[in-house]
């Protein structure tokens, strides 16, 4: 991700926003669609994605479907029912958290 | 670039030699990425392959490390839910009025006798079995890790509990034995549903 401290908290909100966007996703496309959105802004770092995944799994917030594509296993990650009402209790958290870091950095414009 | 069987199997080849990722559960993630990444890329496989896993290095030995001490943890978090599971309690309660009864029966020497190292003898099969699959392609981080964590337990039991059960009084004896056998009982569950859940994936 990109280097700052400021996102590493975020990259599980970010990976669950965009699987309950995409339905189901693999590893290497979340990196470039992360990629895309923001512009080649934002670059997850692939080291970190796979732990977050597999915790996510592990928590029961990400299922896993495993396919054969391109002569080899392709696992793919998509919400659990648990993990679709996780993913809007984190995203109100994330725009709470944005909007008092704007109230805090901004306070003219916010007010 | 499109890669071929072949293509596929040399890369899978320099994970499992050159980068040391033994797992299979691991390195069928990592070969995906890499090879996803490796498509995009101009070129036939034979002229790039070289370069583009030397440049993936960094990301191949963190990933692998990361996830390696991620399901270490996950192996000893499963082993607590189950310790706290209705059916590990009940099953444990059943354990100990059943050895209760049995002692108060036989006696305590009797039961130190035929049953003390029970605890160790019931999942060594098990242990074995995921030992000799360590040796084996079919090697799986997610069985080892569980299979890890309550040998763990299991040795703390042979070289130090089973001396307090020896020496304790006959109702602290059986509370703590009845508690590692009815462990040794869940961990061929728990084995038999990770094994499960790792198959059903692949189908």
């Amino acid at each position: 991700m990109k280097n700052s401290q400021l996102y590493k908290g975020s990259l599980t909100t970010i990976v669950m926003k965009l699987l309950e966007e995409n339905g189901r996703m693999y590893g290497y496309e979340i990196t470039q669609k992360v990629k895309e959105i923001t512009q080649g802004e934002l670059k997850i770092t692939e080291g970190a994605l796979y732990p977050a995944l597999h915790k996510l799994e592990a928590d029961g917030v990400l299922e896993v479907e495993v396919e054969n594509v391109d002569n080899r296993l392709r696992k793919y990650y998509k919400l659990t029912e648990k993990g679709t009402t996780e993913t809007v209790n984190r995203l109100a958290e994330l725009e709470d958290f944005i909007r008092n870091m704007q109230t805090l950095v901004q306070p003219k414009i916010t007010n | 670039m499109t890669l071929s069987k072949e293509n596929i199997a040399v890369i899978d080849k320099i994970l499992l030699k050159k980068y040391g990722l033994i797992y299979r559960d691991i390195r069928l993630e990592i070969l995906d990425h890499l090879a996803s990444e490796l498509e995009i890329s101009e070129g036939t496989f034979d002229e790039k392959i070289s370069e583009f896993m030397e440049s993936n290095q960094e990301f191949i030995q963190k990933t692998n490390q990361l996830l390696t001490q991620q399901y270490s943890k996950n192996g000893l978090q499963q082993v607590t839910k189950i310790v706290f599971s209705l059916p590990f309690v009940l099953l444990y309660a059943i354990a100990s009025l059943a050895f209760y009864y049995l002692i108060a029966v036989h006696g305590k020497d009797w039961f130190l006798t035929y049953f003390d190292i029970l605890p160790i003898v019931i999942p060594a099969p098990l242990s074995l079995i995921e030992l000799y699959t360590l040796f084996t392609s079919k090697r799986r981080l997610c069985t080892f890790s569980l299979v890890g964590s309550f040998n763990m337990i299991f040795m703390i039991y042979l070289f130090l509990v089973i001396h307090l059960v020896r020496k304790a009084d006959a109702i602290y004896a059986v509370a703590v034995f009845s508690f590692f056998m009815t462990l040794s009982l869940a961990y061929y569950y728990s084995y038999w549903i990770a094994v499960k859940q790792h198959t059903k994936k692949l189908i």
